[in-house]
């Protein structure tokens, strides 16, 4: 996945579409408190700059499915796992909620069910999507690059005995964006993600941690007047 | 070290706050000490509750149960997702969008990438409609006066009405709505108003765009409505607007923009700026960013006008006046000036006028006839409405998708005076409680309606599912007081457009009707020199804006939008009073203080936050919540600052006692201490090498002060 | 001093400690076998409907194709449920007075579905799609077992994660010709392709059909 930092204005409709996508919970403004919202998408806002006239700047901040993901190697149970297809995959069913992979993780985007959040919603049950599972108590989850999607178009593309297309799966915040921030594909098809990754603006968050996250980000240009534009 | 910070708290290295945030965890104490208990917030989420239709069908058998229908859908094997159109209407205006539906159910908002209005992308509001569609706060049935009653009473109820208003000749009889640009409503009202030639139908949105209207007037007699053609700007100038977050067609605007930002995606970057009091999602994507507040906004855009239509050359500007007026010279035709609906009418008179100077008109922007139906001026219409409440001239009065309880100071006392009111709304709101009758509304995934576009494309609303509950719609509504018959939505829909089978079905198809985008309009510019007003002199200036998510409120049992934390303070659940640094330094303010703000004679108490790049006279109090009657996620939620609105005296402001606690995520999840800095930027002839390097910090953090020297074009 | 416990105390202690040790052993092997049995796992169990719907009669009596009733097998994840109607293509003609069926005719006459209680069922964290196995050569009877057999419909497999990985892990032995997947008297014979052919022709065997993304989301 590449994400554009030039066109992300900071509007938040990726973060409530993946809310919609993957029956994410609200906790409340006491659990929200508690650092424990539960988005898995989220818009960290950084200044630059003297506070009464700062520079501000917009990142989206996911799980960055890390090739060598610091939290893969502590599950003691083996919840989490990457697969084939280069996914850092969260396996429900196997967590038994120990923290050591949020712990680990560089970038925290790793969000834990410190209480029954899905049961105790005030939404009817078939108000949730029913292509992704609805997480218990204890469990621990994470962006999962629309997994649900993914895999759909994985089954459609082995049923015809075709690889998956390029451009074929998009995930929910990229479907969402007004300005096109996200661009995903099947690398292994070439595509828009390929080449937005050969850019020059592309840059990998806490690359000194040397993760191999599989989300780069192309840095934000300000046209100041005295490089190209108009 | 990372040169970027998260919170003003972190920048100061208060040691309370390093000490707590060791320990990682810096809310928690304040949590721990927080009156409301987890019983408090399950309360907010008790478990679901079975909705009537809707619990589980399951006999409890175990393995649960498979229910297949009764007859085979025709024409389709059902195998998966589908998606159907239609948009979603916010400020009257529609956003096209698709609707994902799974198992026979709609779980999903996706954009409509053939809508104008969108190309395919949504907003945050935009996409949490779904849950408003399955909230279980909705209306269930009709209320009068607090009692249940049986649709059959509404009939006769209105059958009634019809009687005493036909004899009156419709005097007495007032319809009150929001914002609208539908069609079909305009046309059903016009057919009352042949009925009852003296009815009146009043406007009333709380998130005002008069000023547009009235700055659009003055400088073409007419209420004309702008479009933006952002592709073909290279050098864009906002003024305190809201181009890219709230204006009509805001989603197209920031598209259109967003594909020539990044230089290795286009050839030509485009170049914005900013002028604004406080900052908002448009001045955080401008290249430069001035912080002016209303006074210096009310001398600079006239000096600005005389500049750029005049070639005069005002003295006493900031030193970014002069490069800003060469650069937009240097421009012609290619730049487009926008201000937003806080600003005075003759701000957009002004702005018509320099951007006509400019030769925009036609190449970076059109001038269309008003999409909005019958465009008037909405204070003007309330307070029409109100006195004549108050002084006993309205009789029977519809309420249709508004709430001027909440949102309009003093109409609930002159509500009292009307002898027959109706509420259509789809769920719980101040006004439905105080009303003689709570007419349960559909939801807009429920029924048929049109909208349209900030272009003027009509899109047909169709329904995504059955209704829920007993409801009804505007339209079914509006024609029973035209007559006894009661009718169907689409038919009345249907009616309005003139469609045949296959235009009918392209529309419902495609989501918009082909061929509907108002055409540019040629009026000519008027020349008028209007006076900007020149706001009160005071130590505090008081701007009141509309919350980025819950907008007026009518969003505030939505707890996806309550919990979305918005993108520059990071606040959820709760609407402190924004106040610059330079006030928080004058009155030893931190975040969570609590402050009282007067405007005349009305306070409000509320807790401050902090606001970076504010400018340093104002405050800005956040429409939309402490609502009373909403439902049970929104109750009591957050401060009612409504009632600053009817403020005209001098705004003061003063800490009062004690502190609450703010539940902003700024400080959540931070990313390591030492990693250099957390996002990459540039300028563009360093774009090849982003790695931070020194040089490019320095040249970086001149760039964010007001004063540009040295770094403007022509400087 | 006399002793405080009698010379019987030894054997009594010892028995009751070698007791206690065969109790705990008993209690673990039971807590680990006492899942796996087909009781548990409701194999053969016979599940109560309100219409005893025959597979045995439908199938190798008349010889219906599993696809007349279960349509959406080959194009979606579910393989999908008759509506009232499919039964009453022919019930409206035969049988049309028979006790047995009177749930289905009320069912059409006043709009209301039939309630099927589940017989096969994975939990909701799996998420299972018969139209990928259909298109990879997988018959109806490999999970599903000899339907055509069973007057009353009943779970005959364990379904467990174990005997989804046993196919997963090397799927060429369970395969069957494309012609042969809704056969219920299929066997394989010496006509039939290797399993390694069958493989090559389903393109079973690029994908790494034991990584947890494949089952669970």
């Amino acid at each position: 996945m590449s994400i554009d930092l030039n066109a992300c204005i900071g509007c938040n409709a990726c973060v409530v579409a993946c809310m919609a996508e993957n029956n994410i919970p609200v906790v409340g403004k006491q659990q929200v408190m508690h650092e424990r919202e539960m988005h898995w998408l989220r818009i960290d806002r950084y200044y630059e700059g003297s506070p009464e006239a700062p520079d501000m700047l917009f990142q989206p901040m996911l799980c960055q499915h890390c090739e060598r993901a610091p939290c893969e190697i502590v599950c003691p149970v083996g919840a989490t796992v990457h697969d084939e297809e280069g996914l850092n995959v969260m396996v429900y069913n196997r967590c038994v909620g120990t923290r050591f992979c949020s712990n680990n993780c560089p970038y925290k985007v790793r969000r834990f069910n410190y209480f029954a959040f899905a049961a105790e919603e005030r939404r009817p049950a078939v108000a949730r999507n029913p292509e992704v599972t609805v997480r218990a108590r204890g469990v621990m989850e994470k962006c999962t690059f629309c997994l649900q999607r993914i895999a759909a178009a994985r089954i459609d593309a082995d049923a015809a005995n075709r690889p998956v297309g390029a451009e074929e799966v998009q995930t929910a915040c990229q479907a969402a964006c007004p300005t096109q921030v996200f661009t995903f594909g099947n690398m292994a098809e070439g595509g828009q993600v390929v080449e937005r990754k050969k850019s020059p603006l592309t840059y990998v968050v806490l690359d000194d941690q040397d993760t191999q996250p599989r989300v780069t980000y192309e840095a934000r240009i300000r046209n100041d007047g005295s490089g190209a534009g108009a | 070290m990372s040169r970027q910070w998260r919170g003003l708290d972190r920048l100061s290295r208060d040691p309370a706050f390093v000490a707590r945030a060791s320990a990682e965890f810096p809310q928690l104490a304040a949590a721990l000490a927080a009156p409301r208990d987890r019983r408090g917030v399950l309360k907010l989420m008790a478990a679901g509750l079975a909705l009537a239709g809707l619990g589980g069908c399951d006999d409890g058998a175990p393995g649960g149960v498979l229910i297949p229908p009764v007859l085979p859908p025709t024409d389709t094997v059902f195998s998966g997702n589908q998606m159907f159109a239609t948009a979603s209407v916010v400020g009257g205006y529609a956003n096209g969008i698709l609707v994902r539906h799974a198992n026979g159910r709609p779980i999903k908002v996706e954009g409509n990438p053939l809508h104008p209005a969108s190309l395919g992308g949504t907003s945050a509001i935009g996409q949490a409609e779904i849950l408003g569609f399955y909230d279980p706060d909705r209306s269930r049935g009709l209320i009068r006066k607090g009692e249940p009653q049986a649709w059959s009473s509404l009939l006769t109820a209105v059958a009634a009405q019809r009687e005493a208003i036909r004899q009156s000749h419709g005097q007495g009889f007032r319809v009150l709505t929001g914002s609208t640009t539908s069609p079909t409503l305009a046309r059903q009202i016009a057919a009352l108003k042949q009925v009852y030639p003296d009815m009146q139908w009043h406007r009333w949105e709380p998130v005002s765009r008069d000023a547009v209207r009235a700055g659009a007037l003055l400088a073409y007699g007419q209420p004309v409505e702008l479009v933006a053609k952002l592709g073909a700007v290279d050098l864009l100038l906002t003024i305190d607007s809201d181009l890219f977050d709230s204006a009509p067609g805001h989603l197209r605007f920031a598209r259109d923009f967003a594909a020539r930002r990044n230089p290795t995606r286009t050839d030509r970057m485009n170049r914005a700026y900013a002028i604004e009091p406080t900052p908002t999602l448009t001045g955080v994507a401008a290249d430069h960013r001035f912080i002016a507040g209303p006074r210096d906004l009310a001398r600079i855009v006239p000096a600005l006008a005389a500049a750029v239509t005049g070639g005069e050359q005002p003295a006493d500007m900031p030193a970014w006046f002069a490069p800003l007026v060469a650069d937009l010279k240097a421009t012609r035709g290619r730049s487009f000036i926008h201000a937003g609906p806080a600003q005075p009418a003759a701000v957009h008179a002004l702005v018509h006028a320099m951007n006509e100077a400019l030769g925009g008109r036609g190449q970076t922007y059109d001038l269309i006839a008003s999409v909005e139906a019958d465009p008037v001026d909405h204070a003007a219409s309330l307070r029409g409405l109100i006195d004549d409440m108050n002084g006993g001239r309205v009789t029977t009065l519809l309420i249709i998708d508004s709430n001027p309880v909440f949102t309009a100071p003093g109409f609930g006392e002159a509500l009292g005076r009307v002898a027959v009111s109706m509420t259509l709304t789809d769920g719980p709101t101040e006004t439905g409680a105080k009303t003689t009758w709570n007419l349960p509304a559909r939801h807009g995934f429920e029924d048929w309606s049109d909208a349209r576009a900030y272009d003027g494309t009509v899109t047909l609303l169709q329904p995504q599912a059955r209704p829920l509950y007993d409801g009804i719609s505007p339209h079914y509504l509006l024609a029973l007081f035209a007559g006894p018959e009661e009718v169907n939505s689409r038919d009345v829909v249907r009616q309005t457009h003139g469609l045949n089978e296959q235009q009918w079905h392209d529309a419902l198809a495609t989501g918009l009707v082909a061929g509907t985008r108002t055409a540019p309009s040629d009026v000519a510019l008027k020349p008028v020199q209007p006076a900007v007003p020149m706001p009160a002199a005071g130590d505090v200036t008081l701007l009141i804006r509309p919350d980025p998510h819950l907008l007026d409120g009518r969003y505030a049992n939505n707890a996806w939008l309550q919990e979305l934390p918005r993108p520059l303070t990071k606040l959820t659940w709760d609407n402190p009073l924004l106040v610059s640094p330079a006030i928080a330094e004058r009155l030893k303010l931190t975040n969570g203080d609590q402050v009282t703000v007067a405007n005349g004679g009305v306070g409000v108490t509320l807790p401050a936050w902090i606001m970076p790049g504010q400018a340093p006279d104002c405050v800005v109090a956040l429409l939309g919540f402490g609502r009373s009657d909403v439902g049970m996620v929104g109750q009591g939620v957050g401060f009612d600052v409504y009632p600053l609105t009817a403020g005209r005296g001098p705004v003061s402001l003063h800490k009062a006692d004690g502190r609450a606690v703010l539940a902003s995520t700024e400080h959540h999840d931070p990313l390591f201490e030492d990693a250099g800095d957390y996002v990459h930027h540039g300028t563009p002839p360093h774009s090849r090498q982003i790695r931070p390097s020194s040089a490019n910090q320095r040249s970086n953090r001149r760039n964010t002060t007001a004063s540009l020297a040295g770094r403007l074009p022509g400087a | 001093m006399p002793a405080i416990f009698s010379p019987e105390a030894n054997l009594t202690a010892k028995l009751g400690l070698i007791g206690l040790a065969g109790l705990l052993l008993g209690g673990m092997g039971w807590w680990w076998l006492w899942p796996r049995t087909e009781y548990v796992r409701h194999n053969h169990w016979f599940v109560e409907q309100k219409v005893p719907f025959s597979h045995q009669h439908h199938v190798s009596g008349l010889g219906i194709d599993c696809r007349f009733c279960h349509m959406t097998v080959e194009t979606a994840a579910t393989a999908g449920m008759p509506p009232t109607y499919t039964c009453m293509t022919c019930h409206s003609q035969i049988w049309t007075n028979a006790a047995m069926l009177a749930p289905v005719r009320e069912s059409l006459a006043n709009n209301t579905p039939l309630i099927w209680r589940r017989v096969t069922d994975l939990p909701d964290y799996v998420y299972f799609n018969h139209k990928i196995h259909i298109a990879k050569g997988v018959g109806c009877e490999s999970c599903h077992g000899t339907m055509q057999d069973m007057p009353l419909t009943q779970k005959a497999r364990t379904l467990t994660m174990g005997f989804c990985l046993d196919c997963h892990r090397d799927p060429a032995p369970n395969l069957r010709p494309p012609e042969a997947i809704y056969n219920t008297e299929w066997h394989r014979t010496a006509d039939t392709p290797s399993p390694a052919v069958l493989a090559q022709l389903y393109h079973v065997g690029d994908r790494k059909l034991t990584d947890c993304s494949i089952c669970h989301r």
